[in-house]
């Protein structure tokens, strides 16, 4: 390995973006060579003076105020524009529903309506431990939103249905099949948290009536407001955070290829995690397998502090 | 996705996107026009909004750093002269000699030092170190940001690194806050 590759490998470890399987190795080095050592040392002070420049600067007041006059007025002007095109787009319109009706009649009004949220999140106490919900209706009021019943729909279909809607935060994400635990899925929402945090959460439920929240976040989530919260070392070098909280709910989340995964249900914490094993988010491999100057980049899994 | 309005979601990232401006513009002016013109062109475009996997920040971040280099291009295209910090930067590479992760300088202190050295160094250079230091951003995002493989964002990190080290190192050897080649920064 040449010393630029060797500095660019440091470097990624420096930053977090390593993957566990890599880290305990360069760790190794790490411990044997005070040189490197002292190399991640300067990259992460030189972080940490850069950050310290960076957060001097602050936005003058009126700034923001400046530039919500803009928007508005542009949306104003948008709207001007909207409403005239709108009047001759509606006597169009208008005749064409007329001659559909006419045409096609009844059989307009047999499309399937979307069923009002299940209340999937509510149901359980994520809420207390996420730390991060207001945009979140079904932790609220249960209002409906972008929440949809999937109902009868194979875990495939609903996954092509999210992925059409843009709905999932991760490219590559997917819900997880979790029929080997005997769990189906029953109805999924995406959804943005405090923070812009772009979220698809999903219910599924077993014969038996028990139900299983999952979710998946576009980043890292910290649990938060449980009493016990412990670290599980999972398979596949999995780093689970386990919190039992009130009303037997045990939540299990763990971090991967920058985004978070959540599970949440009534169940102890043990049984849980057993289901956490076999969830694959990103599919079965946790990244593409190639050589090991490569693989250090591509199947990266932050852990960042 | 959220119901919510393009300000609820834009506007909280309002402090971040400034200070990412104020950092590669030259002053304090240049950075509200920057941030405001970067909120406009998002405005307009929220219904591509194309970053979902990320969040609105990266998204925010890479129109505003789109917008800049933009900007740059008209004035090298007005000016035509080649720019004298890359020329200082590359003496003073040539000066110190190549580092390779063996400068040592204790950056404890040297705050104003360092803002220099940003201020030296190319858009491109300015613009990684901001995002990597700045924003806890991962390579990922930051490539999405830049659109730029993240190999690319490894390796012109790599660099940036260096030549911000050998900038500073430069300025301990002409004596602390001495801009470098006596330019002042603005």
């Amino acid at each position: 390995m040449s010393r630029t590759q060797r500095s660019l490998q440091l470097a990624a470890y420096a930053d977090g973006e390593v993957a566990a399987a890599h880290r305990a190795a360069i760790e190794q080095d790490l411990a044997k060579s005070p040189a490197a050592m002292r190399e991640v040392e300067d990259i992460r002070a030189q972080r940490a003076a850069l950050h310290r420049v960076f957060i001097e600067a602050s936005p003058t007041a009126e700034l923001a105020e400046r530039i919500q006059a803009r928007i508005r007025e542009d949306r104003q002007r948008a709207s001007g524009r909207t409403w005239r095109i709108g009047l001759a787009s509606a006597f169009a319109a208008a005749a064409v529903i007329m001659m559909s009706v006419r045409l096609i009649g009844p059989e307009l009004w047999h499309q399937e309506l979307v069923s009002p949220p299940p209340l999937a999140a509510r149901a359980l106490a994520v809420n207390a431990v996420l730390g991060a919900h207001r945009a979140c209706s079904t932790l609220g009021d249960g209002t409906a939103h972008d929440e949809f019943r999937v109902g009868q729909k194979s875990i495939a279909e609903a996954n092509r249905i999210l992925k059409a809607l843009r709905a999932m935060p991760k490219e590559g994400a997917a819900l997880p099949d979790l029929s080997e635990s005997k769990f189906a899925l029953s109805s999924a929402c995406a959804c943005a948290l405090v923070s812009n945090c772009e979220v698809v959460h999903a219910t599924y439920n077993s014969a038996g009536g028990a139900t299983l929240s999952v979710w998946m976040s576009d980043r890292p989530l910290a649990l938060s407001g449980a009493s016990k919260l412990r670290k599980v070392s999972g398979e596949a070098g999995r780093v689970y955070q386990v919190a039992e909280v009130a009303g037997g709910y045990s939540i299990v989340q763990w971090d991967e290829r920058l985004a978070s995964v959540v599970l949440c249900g009534q169940m102890p914490a043990d049984q849980l995690l057993k289901i956490a094993d076999r969830v694959q988010p990103f599919g079965s491999a946790l990244g593409p397998s190639v050589g090991p100057r490569v693989a250090l980049v591509m199947t990266a899994l932050p852990q960042r502090g | 996705m959220s119901g919510k309005s393009f300000e609820e979601i834009a506007l909280p990232h309002l402090d971040v996107l400034y200070r990412y401006a104020r950092r590669l513009t030259p002053d304090a002016h240049a950075a509200e026009d920057l941030v405001q013109d970067t909120y406009l062109k998002a405005y307009k475009a929220f219904g591509k909004f194309e970053l979902r996997e990320f969040g609105v920040r990266p998204w925010l971040l890479k129109i505003l750093h789109n917008t800049f280099l933009n900007g740059e291009a008209k004035k090298k295209h007005a000016a035509h002269s080649t720019e004298p910090q890359v020329l200082d930067t590359a003496r003073a590479a040539a000066e110190i000699g190549s580092v390779e992760g063996d400068l040592q300088i204790d950056l404890d202190g040297l705050d104003d030092e360092v803002k220099r050295a940003l201020e030296q160094l190319s858009p491109d250079f300015r613009s990684i170190l901001l995002l990597w230091a700045s924003m806890e951003l991962s390579y990922q995002e930051i490539a999405e940001i830049l659109s730029v493989p993240i190999g690319t964002v490894m390796s012109r990190l790599h660099r940036a690194r260096q030549q911000m080290m050998t900038l500073l190192a430069d300025y301990k050897l002409r004596g602390r806050g001495e801009p470098l080649n006596g330019r002042e920064a603005t």
